[in-house]
């Protein structure tokens, strides 16, 4: 088993007027890339904050490789990484001049190291220049490179897809499967585009209301997907239809109307549909039916939040 | 570490702010322009300039009674004249104590003798008790008659035995003593003479009316003119009638009482020795009002009162005119606020001790030395014989004035111990007499007369636009240069310390530090600590500017400088150093404005607040000192004490200054103390830190 990085305890935030984070436990182990969901307001951004030791926790316990952030908070940042809420940096020095003020934070980083950093971002080419010419998405990229100078354990990006373009959120996504995968960095990305969570990320996590409402791994949730796929035959005789596919494939058969779903896969339809004719049915339609990791996650909204209208 | 970290990081950040290199530009370009207002106020030359061809000639003229003021002379009555002051209030001192004691015994010795006497007349034991009390009345008149000394040395007291109050007293004391030793007086008939005339009456005055003698004085005068005022009055206003003949006299009266009123008055504050306390508002009040009612007396004699045909409307005129004044008011006023003063017989005999073993022995020394030097060499007009001579002169003359003042100065002071701070702004004015100030001028006198020392010898410590030595060196130009560098710089210091925290805020980037590896407060003095180094860097670029420029127009005069910390420890030491020790309490200074800067920009997260409120502190610190430097609540406002240079001296009366000079010359109060001054900016720089350390602790970004 990989060690934890992270881990939260029961962590409850409670400004004046309301309850931002409530009751919320996760671990992150090194390497994992962990996607945090969730509309806005939703506790996201609270949540990165106390783990950056930004803004402290009401209740409960934040860790970074057993190091609590509360207690052993210098120790606890040494090994953490980050950015929240895409700070515009210091406009008047260049891009080079902030990753040194940096980097002068730290013991030990060279020139070299800047560079490399500089280099993996893809602003190599632009450092000479005052931070204030940035587009958004150069800004973001130095934010990270800015985050990843001190070689932290632990990467906390907060929205780092926003500003970029589609090239740059493909750069961006491959970067930092890389950083995972070669420097064994736990990243926590919080996002809301869905699609590109989906293909990041290796857990997901759904907050909404300051709770948690659901995690779970990539695998587990390509294995929901893959329940709920389902392919649709619009026959003559629905009934015997569904006798025959039972019988036949041993397939989970939903008989509605004129109907039948079958609970298949794609590849799963020219047999099915030689098997239906051989048996002399008449097939008027065939439709494949799929759930999106979309829908997916609407449905735990709207499920668990009870009364809950928001809708991201 | 951490902090050390951050303060680097912080620093070359500071050095990335294009603004930063046209501070300094504007700083030097200040610091050049400030040279066309340097004029620096003459430092007091006592140098003896007798001329003369040779050591002879000019020995001659020291020595010799022709009418110059740099005699020998002249410079041993001024030391002698110091001593006589010492007696003087010796002499006070002692005739109270023994007027007092005398008279209290008489007293005693008198009752009893009047008991005895009462019990048998003729008894043995009642004429040894009337022997004791004409013993008494023996030494009774001996101390009495021992202050006609005092009439040397003061007009006023001399005033004073001219007024009936004091001659009466005098007579009745003649008229008992007389009486008692007369051989025909029995015990009887001295019991009865005394009881008769109300002899212990008026011998109980004596002491008071003494004591107080210039209380007894003015209300002498108060009574006499308020006598013929009235007497005058009354003619004029109820007898329509009265004739010039009959009016004549009782206006001369006047004239006279008031004359000699106004005379009294001026006696009393230019008296040859100093006798009290008066509030000077009082004193001016009284004064200008009897100089009135003398002028209008006048103005009759002169014949040019206007709006008044007949002479019994001119005197109307002057009689209810003088009325108006109501000259006994406002001298029950003065009298109310006058505070006699004596010095204690214990500062006496130290003064005492200090000329006749010290200042006798310095003055030996160099009228020996002067000796030597014409004899061994009287024709000699080498250069080097010249000077020593006329060095010897000076050192002879800056010994008699330093005497005078540490005799002046010490009476003065112990005198005005018994009043409170405000007591002496309101009596003598804040502009000339400050306590701070005398302790530290007496300071100076004693260091200089207990290590044989002369202060020409030594620079004054360095002043805003002043001469150190007698003639401009290139210290005065630095500090001066400083002063108005550290103007520049403190503001400067107050835009970066709260730039610092603020543009954080602003960009957001207060989350990017405040998630490194640093507790909160490390950031918080790492900030500050960059703000210092960056103060420190431009207070020594602005030294060295000043320092090369003030050495390429003045000399570099090497004399030491004699100063006084806190004004009662005198140290010698070397220009430069005192330089630097100036460039610390600079320093500090401008650390207690950053604290302030980046305290207000930390804990109202604007940059704009926290530059206007610490600027305004800063220049009403400095203007404050021009409109009430005199003002008591002015001393406990904390920004004023982060100046610390003023506890070494430098200072001077503002009376001095021109108001550009003030801005940059601190006033002290008269109960100043270096401590004190400490303590507070001390206080205020904790107390604000530790509001920012605890706001920025639990801030959440």
């Amino acid at each position: 088993m990989s060690r934890v990085v992270l881990k939260l305890e029961n962590v409850t935030k409670a400004f004046e007027d309301r309850v931002a984070v409530n009751n919320v436990s996760f671990q992150i182990h090194e390497g994992e890339i962990f996607g945090f969901l969730g509309p806005n307001g939703a506790g996201k951004t609270t949540t990165m904050r106390m783990i950056c030791g930004l803004t402290k926790p009401t209740h409960g316990n934040i860790t970074i490789c057993g190091y609590s952030v509360q207690r052993d908070f210098e120790k606890a940042m040494e090994l953490t990484g980050g950015i929240i809420e895409n700070p515009l940096m210091y406009g008047y020095m260049s891009g080079w001049d902030n990753l040194k003020y940096y980097a002068g934070l730290y013991k030990g980083i060279t020139k070299e190291t800047i560079l490399t950093y500089a280099k993996i971002v893809g602003l190599e080419h632009r450092l000479k220049d005052k931070v204030k010419y940035y587009s958004l998405g150069m800004r973001q990229r130095l934010g990270i490179a800015q985050a990843l100078l001190h070689n932290p354990k632990l990467l906390i990006l907060d929205e780092p897809f926003s500003g970029l373009d589609p090239q740059g959120v493909v750069e961006m996504r491959k970067f930092l499967k890389n950083l995972a995968q070669k420097y064994k960095i736990a990243i926590m990305v919080s996002s809301h585009m869905l699609a590109e969570m989906e293909q990041l990320c290796d857990t997901l996590a759904v907050i909404n209301g300051g709770q948690l409402i659901e995690m779970k791994s990539i695998h587990q949730l390509k294995e929901n997907i893959v329940g709920s796929r389902r392919i649709k035959f619009k026959v003559d005789y629905p009934n015997f239809a569904g006798k025959v596919v039972i019988n036949e494939f041993r397939f989970n058969v939903e008989v509605a109307g004129n109907s039948i779903y079958v609970a298949a896969g794609e590849d799963k339809v020219p047999e099915i549909s030689k098997r239906l004719l051989d048996n002399g049915l008449s097939i008027f339609g065939v439709e494949f039916i799929s759930k999106t990791l979309e829908e997916i996650f609407m449905e735990l909204i709207k499920n668990k939040t009870k009364g809950s209208i928001q809708i991201f | 570490m951490g902090v050390l970290r951050i303060a680097r990081a912080e620093f070359i950040k500071i050095f990335k702010k294009p603004s930063v290199y046209l501070m300094g530009v504007l700083l030097a370009a200040v610091l050049v322009l400030s040279n066309l207002f340097f004029e620096p106020i003459g430092k007091q030359n006592f140098t003896a300039n007798i001329d003369g061809s040779t050591v002879g000639k000019i020995y001659d003229k020291f020595t010799a009674s022709n009418t110059s003021d740099l005699k020998q002379s002249a410079f041993d009555e001024t030391i002698s004249n110091a001593i006589t002051k010492i007696d003087f209030y010796n002499t006070i001192n002692t005739r109270n104590e023994s007027l007092k004691l005398v008279g209290d015994e008489f007293t005693l010795l008198y009752s009893d003798l009047k008991l005895q006497h009462k019990l048998d007349a003729n008894s043995a034991k009642t004429q040894t008790a009337f022997g004791s009390v004409k013993n008494k009345l023996v030494t009774y008149n001996e101390v009495f008659n021992s202050t006609e000394n005092l009439v040397n040395n003061s007009t006023f007291y001399e005033n004073f035995t001219t007024l009936p109050i004091y001659t009466e007293a005098k007579e009745s004391l003649r008229k008992l003593t007389l009486k008692a030793q007369d051989v025909s007086t029995t015990p009887t008939i001295f019991v009865n003479f005394v009881d008769q005339n109300d002899y212990l009456t008026k011998l109980n005055k004596i002491y008071d009316t003494n004591k107080n003698y210039i209380n007894s004085t003015i209300e002498y005068y108060n009574k006499q003119i308020k006598d013929t005022q009235d007497a005058y009055y009354n003619k004029v206003i109820n007898n329509p009638d009265a004739t010039q003949a009959t009016l004549r006299p009782l206006r001369t009266a006047l004239h006279t009482e008031i004359s000699d009123f106004y005379d009294v008055l001026v006696n009393l504050t230019e008296s040859k020795n100093t006798l009290a306390f008066i509030d000077k508002k009082q004193y001016e009040t009284l004064k200008n009002a009897i100089a009135e009612a003398k002028s209008l007396v006048d103005a009759y004699n002169n014949n040019t009162i206007s709006g008044a045909t007949t002479e019994y409307q001119k005197n109307k005129v002057v009689i209810t005119e003088i009325a108006k004044l109501s000259l006994q008011d406002k001298t029950k006023a003065l009298q109310d606020s006058i505070i006699e003063y004596s010095a204690s017989t214990k500062t006496l005999e130290s003064l005492n001790n200090t000329i006749t073993k010290d200042v006798y022995a310095l003055r030996d020394g160099l009228d020996s030395t002067i000796k030597s030097l014409y004899q061994q060499n009287p024709v000699s007009s080498a250069t080097k014989d010249m000077e020593s001579i006329r060095d010897l002169i000076t050192s002879y003359r800056v010994l008699s004035i330093n005497t005078k003042d540490l005799v002046d100065q010490t009476i003065d002071l112990e005198a005005t111990q018994i009043l409170k701070s405000n007591e002496i702004v309101n009596y003598i004015g804040f502009d000339s007499f400050n306590s701070y100030e005398t302790k530290e001028s007496l300071t100076k006198i004693n260091y200089l007369i207990d290590n044989g020392e002369y202060n020409q010898h030594f620079s004054d410590v360095f002043a805003f636009n002043k001469n150190s030595t007698t003639e401009t060196n290139a210290y005065d130009f630095m500090f001066y240069g400083m002063e108005i560098a550290t103007l520049i710089i403190t503001v400067f210091a107050i835009f970066l310390a709260a730039s610092l925290m603020a543009s954080e805020y602003d960009s957001g980037t207060i989350k990017l530090l405040a998630m490194r590896p640093f507790k909160r407060w490390k950031i918080i003095t790492g900030k500050l600590l960059a703000t210092m180094i960056f103060a420190v860097i431009f207070i020594l670029f602005s030294f060295v500017i000043c320092y090369v420029a003030g050495a390429a127009m003045y000399p570099l005069t090497d004399l030491p400088v004699l100063m006084v910390f806190n004004s009662t420890q005198a140290f010698v030491v070397n220009p430069l150093v005192l330089m630097f020790i100036n460039l610390i309490c600079i320093t500090f200074e401008v650390f207690f404005y950053s604290v302030i800067a980046l305290s207000i920009s930390t804990i109202f997260r604007s940059y704009t607040s926290a530059i206007s409120i610490s600027c305004i502190m800063y220049l009403l610190a400095i203007s404050l000192n021009v409109l009430f430097g005199g003002a008591l609540w002015y001393a406990y406002i904390p920004f004023i004490n982060a100046d610390l240079f003023k506890f070494l001296g430098g200072t001077f009366l503002t009376t001095e200054a021109s108001a550009f000079n003030s801005l940059f010359t601190p006033t002290l109060l008269s109960n100043a103390n270096f401590f004190i001054s400490m303590g507070i900016a001390t206080g205020t720089i904790v107390i604000f830190l530790l509001i920012t350390y605890i706001s920025f602790k639990l801030r959440d970004f």
